[in-house]
């Protein structure tokens, strides 16, 4: 008796082996129509986030304040939601604006100085959850509760090594940059690296600040 | 015959799985945590590039390794200095791993993670310097990335890529300059290079001021303030700081623009060692901007910070202002 109780206890441990298998197996990631990034990874809010932030400095050129808004008004029509500028505790998303010294000292960033960063998005509070297949490929899914900004105050820096560069200029690519950190604190992670397209996710010292179907169909398939 | 099928089965599972991770060089180091930090540059420096900007250019052992939450520090003993005025003995590597995207380059990418440094033997390192009133000891970080054994036969890289290979991409080709890079060569090619100094930076950052008296203080502070804590502004990732909005409550040395004055309305965010300040707390602070036009002020030496309720230590200060 007490051994037919261990085989049975034994095909039952089996049987519950072999279920947690096929179930593993059963279950196919939801299907991504579009994926525009170089990253394997991808991170959605399951809660609207809000921002508060913070301009370090009182250079006047620096328009801080209005990429925010800018970056916060594409986002929120992007993916329907309704981020608002809120105080420091019901914020999930801190942004801080500021030259490379400023952004340094209060201890944010930390980079190589030859770098050139204009912007930094880190700090996530993350948990990875099913991921989804794109072409046949897995990405990694994860829900984001805490994000941090970092936007470099570029207006000196330009001054000083590219004459020539118009104040409209300077202003575009620090909105672009606002609204190409503030994707990546929504979940876009990576960047667009097809050239023929003039991203807001493409990196580099580009001027188009605002998203594009590439950037849009990216996160908004997700949210 | 059924026996060897299901080890054969299962042998090529374990390979595929095994084939799932791919192994680094013997140069790099395993990154036992994912990276959730991202860098975007619009370019690479070239490795002359990187051995000219270099504040110094050091032979060093290395001697430990240091795990924060958010960074890494490798401990080297130095023993030989081909640039620049670090005295120390002893010196601090920060690294912070991150995933590295370079613009219209994505086959330069890389995820940046720790070069496998082997205690007790010798490196060639080319660095930044970095000093702050904020950190516990100078801070060096890697230009470039350069990984150059002096004591094992790894080979040399730059940004996690076989220098052979980044020289390649580069000039575009696969020159024999890039594949006789040897380790030998590329000492001398950096011992060479070490003697010029073009760039008179030694260093980054500002070197705290050795203050001792109230007096010494004032003299040196470009701010004498005394301040009440407000809301935390920022906690310090790479650093132990603490960054709180503060209301002035008595300006007794320096000045705010007009501008200032209006749009940040007596507030000012002033950075805090973290054990130093304490929210709604009064300090008399001794301290100077990080930079032009802004509103982050930081601590001029290490004792920058005084308890506000010390009259005599008031007085101090209003006889030292008085006095200059």
């Amino acid at each position: 008796m007490r051994h037919l109780a261990k085989i049975s206890g034994f095909l039952l441990c089996l049987c519950m082996l072999a279920g947690l298998c096929l179930s593993a197996f059963a279950v196919d990631p939801v299907q991504l129509t579009y994926w525009h990034s170089n990253s394997d990874r991808i991170g959605k809010w399951t809660t609207t986030p809000h921002i508060v932030y913070y301009k370090l400095n009182s250079n006047g050129s620096f328009l801080f304040s209005s990429s925010i808004a800018e970056a916060r008004t594409q986002w929120n029509s992007a993916l329907g939601l309704s981020m608002q500028i809120k105080s420091a505790a019901e914020a999930s998303i801190p942004i801080y604006g500021g030259t490379y010294e400023e952004l340094q000292d209060i201890g944010v960033i930390f980079i190589e100085l030859s770098q050139n960063e204009a912007g930094q998005t880190d700090e996530y509070t993350e948990v990875e959850t099913a991921p989804y297949s794109w072409n046949g490929v897995i990405k990694r899914s994860f829900l984001i509760s805490h994000a941090r900004c970092s936007i470099v105050d570029i207006t000196a820096q330009i001054d000083e090594n590219e004459e020539g560069s118009s104040t409209t200029a300077i202003r575009n690519r620090i909105k672009k940059t606002t609204v190409h950190e503030l994707g990546h604190a929504l979940g876009y992670y990576g960047h667009d690296t097809n050239v023929s397209f003039s991203s807001v996710m493409r990196q580099g010292p580009l001027e188009n600040y605002t998203l594009t179907s590439r950037d849009i169909n990216h996160l908004a398939q997700i949210y | 015959m059924k026996k060897f099928f299901t080890f054969f089965v299962f042998a090529m599972l374990v390979a595929a799985l095994c084939g799932c991770n791919k192994t680094p060089p013997a140069a790099i180091r395993e990154l036992t945590e994912p990276v959730s930090a991202y860098s975007n540059r619009s370019s690479l420096l070239t490795f002359e590039e990187a051995v000219s900007v270099a504040t110094d250019i050091l032979v060093a052992d290395f001697t430990a390794f240091h795990e924060a939450d958010d960074y890494y520090e490798l401990e080297f003993t130095v023993t030989k200095v081909l640039r620049g005025e670090t005295t120390e003995k002893v010196i601090y590597v920060m690294t912070v791993p991150s995933e590295v995207h370079v613009e219209n380059s994505p086959e330069r990418s890389f995820v940046s993670g720790l070069y496998n440094y082997v205690p007790g033997h010798s490196y060639l390192l080319v660095l930044d310097r970095r000093v702050s009133v904020y950190y516990e000891h100078d801070r060096y970080t890697m230009v470039g990335d350069i990984f150059v054994p002096l004591d094992d036969d790894l080979g040399v890289y730059m940004y996690y890529q076989p220098i052979e290979d980044v020289v390649a991409a580069e000039t575009g080709t696969q020159s024999v300059s890039a594949r006789g890079l040897t380790q030998d060569k590329v000492y001398d090619t950096v011992a060479a290079l070490s003697q010029k100094t073009d760039s008179a930076v030694s260093y980054y950052g500002t070197l705290p001021v050795r203050a001792d008296t109230v007096e010494e203080l004032t003299a040196c502070s470009d701010y004498v303030l005394r301040v009440s804590v407000g809301d935390l502004i920022a906690d310090g990732t790479y650093q132990d700081t603490k960054t709180y909005e503060c209301k002035i409550l008595e300006l007794l040395k320096g000045e705010f623009t007009a501008e200032e004055t209006r749009e940040w309305n007596q507030k000012i965010y002033v950075v805090f060692r973290t054990e130093d300040a304490a929210p709604n707390g009064e300090y008399l602070l001794f301290l100077e901007r990080a930079d032009e036009n802004s509103r982050v002020f930081c601590y001029t030496s290490v004792n920058s910070v005084h308890s506000a309720s010390d009259p005599a230590q008031m007085q101090a200060v209003y006889d030292a202002l008085a006095s200059n």
